[in-house]
């Protein structure tokens, strides 16, 4: 069942207008800066919060249509709900919050039992069902809450920064776990994240959501290779430069980049660097690359085996260097250096 | 019917002993009254601080027991004037003080609502109407003990709807028409306008008698002689009370 | 769990705490002693202090009972709707916890005494007269004691985290089921805590009773009105009465303070 989701809000100052399908058993993660309407989409799908003009429907159940003035309650909408916090009812133990759901929507104690301990199976977590919430560590409560929304056999997944709540050696095994679950169940899911590493990783395809609006709906490798704003750029790690393009030039105000071969026309261009391609000197280099430019580095992240240089001035660029290439060249937080990249190494795609 | 003599030399030179250990009250005089005495000491406090320029008088009002209990714990009282002889006794047994004197007496009285509306002609409609809700004062204080021994009299029971903690009380309830009829002082009647008074037959022979008496000092002395002069037996009068 | 430690208040601000100690504790200390234990004989064979406190506790349960049924109600609408006036609503309910008992007993009186706004037709049409009945006590018990439930629990309410309630709603909770599974449940707390004060003070009323309701042996003459009467007559009586109202209430609050005392001191005992 697709679900379909066609949203036109107004949340305080804030515009939302979304407009998104989502298919049987696809993944589709919604990403965007914070403040971006993630959160209120995700509950005006879900019911929770309304949904303003439009219409939001899974397959043939119509869940919301402003024309025909229909709305189904959050209860009767099937929607399996895993929230940022696991969010267990604390004077419950862990397999009746399992449970809760289905016998919420009529089923026997004893059934409803059953359902959740199946559910609970599948999580790996059956052998925490007599145990109270506040026992449970952050990762099992995560498992827990998504045996919860399982147990209901929903026809929509929704989850709400699945990992954020995880250290990040936790991470990797809660993505995996989502990935097989999502996989098992034939429902659509919607997941929302800010972190890049979960969208790849669990996104059949990615929405962007900037200010309320979808800046870029794509699948991941579409997005690196094009991204069409900075922060989709800057959230996959890639340097995005807005320009008008003549030819081999774009021209961003002052600066001038000469790019790669291409078939985009001239006008307005996206051009996309990645950091690795861009060297840096303590003085003007010589030879090949044809772009050359002086800037100042504003920050310097050290990492276990890269380090990122952030420089300002005429553009914003992150260049990645090994930490033996930076102590090579010598250069601290204000200081001026010189950046050079081949134009071969410049994308440019149309604007 | 005991009359108001004048204070005997025994009596001034007992208090005057007692005087010793109380200080003698100087240009003050606490006068310990009942309540339902209230309207006759509002009267004589002018009367006797006009006699008296240099004298502040000072009224404390409460219920009988009240005033035996804090004259009993170590209170300055010049004159104590008691609604019921029970408590006078227990003052006199306690500070072992002779006998006090009667000035004054009341009467019980049925409390209706204005115009006698219902109808009621005595204690026989109180016992035995169904349909009246009556208000009594509850036998633990004195009102109440006369109110019973009222009935006793008549040789009838009575059942009543609820029992107040002073007799104030009895007459409140009829005048709010919570009630129906109660039994109160004749002197709480008097002068409102928002209660009638049913008097009792004659053969209902209930007499409230109010004993006084000088616990200190030459002044209370001359207060409880105020107490028996023709002034103070017309104001007495005025207010409602029977004169011995 | 306790560790010895320096304590965290200056030193002297034990001594006015010392002292607000005594306050409480002397009248108490000062009952014990002035009792006369010798009349206590007398007093446990007397029927009457004995149906006096029968009544009291009788009618104070039920006070609690009622409370609890119109108070929780009251508090869900107060605390999460938006109805007009919900301001007003609760300063009235606040008010009638600092009005004196007797202005709330004449207050009383004037609604639902037999010349009330409403107990003059209830008198007209059905025959029914409110005060000096035993109902009469519980009425005027709600009226004092009801705001501790209604104020503690709308309080309660209003700062409960949602998102457990939201979450119950997407798994398909009908709002009757996540009202009796999550939200009263995240607040029993508060609930307990409510219950217990409007239990005391109900037990405690008596301005209030004895102007409404009136003082019969039997009907309407509760523990305190008792205690008052033998004031006027025996104090000694009046203090063995009263040490058995204190001894009451002392045992019943000490015996479900796990109850109420997390939720107003946010500690656990």
């Amino acid at each position: 069942m697709t679900l379909v989701v066609r949203i036109t809000r107004d949340i305080g100052p804030h515009h939302l207008d979304v407009d998104l399908e989502v298919a049987t058993g696809e993944r589709l993660v919604i990403v965007g800066p914070n403040a971006a309407g993630k959160t209120s989409l995700l509950r005006s799908i879900i019911g929770l919060d309304p949904a303003g003009d439009g219409r939001i429907a899974l397959g043939s159940e119509v869940w919301h249509d402003s024309a025909t003035g229909a709305d189904t309650a959050v209860e009767a909408r099937r929607v399996g709900f895993v929230p940022q916090h696991p969010t267990l009812l604390a004077h419950l133990d862990a397999l009746t919050n399992v449970a809760y759901g289905p016998r919420s929507r009529g089923a026997g104690r004893a059934e409803s039992r059953a359902i959740a301990m199946n559910a609970m199976e599948t999580l790996a977590v059956d052998h925490l069902s007599g145990r109270r919430p506040d026992t449970l560590s952050g990762g099992e409560a995560q498992r827990v809450a998504i045996a919860r929304a399982l147990a209901i056999e929903p026809s929509l997944l929704v989850l709400d920064e699945p990992t954020s709540a995880l250290d990040i050696a936790a991470r990797p095994g809660m993505r995996a776990l989502i990935s097989t679950a999502t996989a098992a169940s034939e429902a659509p899911a919607v997941i929302v994240t800010h972190d890049a590493v979960d969208a790849l990783t669990l996104g059949d395809r990615i929405a962007v959501l900037e200010q309320g609006r979808l800046t870029q709906v794509g699948t991941g490798r579409e997005l690196a290779a094009a991204p069409r704003t900075p922060y989709v750029a800057e959230l996959l790690g890639i340097n995005l430069i807005r320009g008008s393009l003549q030819g081999l030039v774009l021209t961003a105000g002052a600066f001038e980049l000469t790019v790669g071969a291409h078939d985009v026309d001239d006008g307005p261009a996206i051009a996309t660097v990645r950091p690795r391609s861009i060297s840096l000197h303590r003085s003007r280099p010589e030879g090949s690359p044809r772009n050359v430019w002086q800037s100042r580095v504003t920050s310097i992240d050290r990492g276990a085996d890269r380090v990122r240089v952030r420089l300002t001035e005429p553009v914003e660029i992150v260049v990645d260097l090994t930490p033996a290439g930076l102590s090579a060249i010598g250069v601290g937080e204000g200081d001026e250096v010189w950046a050079s990249v081949k134009a071969s190494e410049v994308t440019v795609a149309s604007g | 019917m005991l009359g108001l003599q004048r204070p005997s030399v025994a009596l001034l030179a007992t208090s005057a002993a007692l005087a010793a250990g109380c200080g003698s009250g100087g240009d003050r005089l606490d006068v310990f009254a009942a309540a339902s005495l209230a309207a006759v000491m509002g009267d004589l406090e002018p009367v006797f601080e006009a006699e008296h320029p240099d004298v502040d008088v000072v009224v404390n009002l409460a219920g009988s027991s009240t005033l035996a209990a804090q004259i009993l714990a170590g209170a300055e009282a010049a004159v104590f004037a008691s609604a019921d002889e029970v408590q006078m006794d227990i003052v006199r047994e306690g500070l072992g003080l002779p006998s006090a004197t009667t000035f004054a007496t009341n009467r019980l009285v049925i409390v209706v609502a204005p115009g006698n509306p219902l109808g009621i002609s005595g204690l026989g409609d109180l016992a035995q109407r169904d349909d009246l809700v009556v208000s009594l004062a509850a036998p633990e204080v004195p009102a109440g003990r006369y109110a019973l021994a009222a009935f006793d009299q008549a040789g009838l029971t009575v059942g009543p709807a609820t029992l107040e903690a002073d007799v104030r009380g009895v007459v409140t309830r009829v005048a709010l028409g919570e009630a129906d009829a109660g039994l109160a002082y004749v002197t709480d009647v008097l002068g409102r306008s928002d209660v009638d008074g049913v008097p009792l037959p004659a053969e209902v022979d209930v007499v409230i008698e109010y004993p006084v008496l000088a616990v200190d000092s030459r002044l209370g002395a001359e207060f409880v002689d105020l107490l028996g002069s023709e002034r103070g037996r017309s104001i007495l009068a005025a207010n409602g009370f029977g004169l011995p | 769990m306790s560790d010895t430690r320096r304590p965290s208040v200056p030193r002297l601000v034990l001594v006015p705490a010392a002292l607000g100690v005594a306050l409480f504790a002397l009248p108490v200390i000062g009952l014990v002693s002035r009792a006369p234990w010798s009349d206590l004989a007398s007093l446990i064979t007397d029927p009457a202090p004995r149906s006096a406190l029968v009544l009291s506790v009788v009618t104070s349960l039920v006070t609690t009972a009622i409370a609890l049924a119109l108070g929780v109600p009251l508090a869900l609408v107060l605390a999460r709707t938006r109805l007009p006036g919900r301001g007003v609503v609760l300063a009235v309910c606040t008010l009638s916890m600092v009005l004196p008992p007797v202005v709330a007993g004449v207050a009383l009186l004037s609604a639902l005494g037999r010349r009330g706004v409403i107990g003059r037709l209830l008198d007209e049409h059905l025959g029914l007269t409110i005060p000096f009945t035993p109902a009469a006590v519980v009425i005027a018990q709600l009226f004092v004691a009801m705001p501790f439930l209604v104020v503690t629990l709308e309080s309660a309410l209003r700062s409960a985290d949602r998102a457990p309630e939201e979450v119950a709603r997407t798994l398909g909770a009908r709002p009757w089921r996540v009202l009796a599974t999550v939200t009263l449940p995240s607040v029993r707390g508060a609930l307990g805590a409510g219950a217990v004060l409007t239990w005391a003070r109900a037990i405690g009323e008596f301005g209030a009773t004895i102007t409404f309701a009136g003082n019969l042996p039997g009907v309407t003459r509760t523990l305190p009105s008792e205690t008052y009467l033998a004031l006027q007559t025996d104090p000694g009586r009046a203090v063995l009465l009263s040490l058995l109202q204190v001894g009451v209430s002392l045992a019943v609050l000490l015996a479900l303070r796990h109850r109420w005392v997390p939720a107003l001191t946010g500690r656990r005992p």
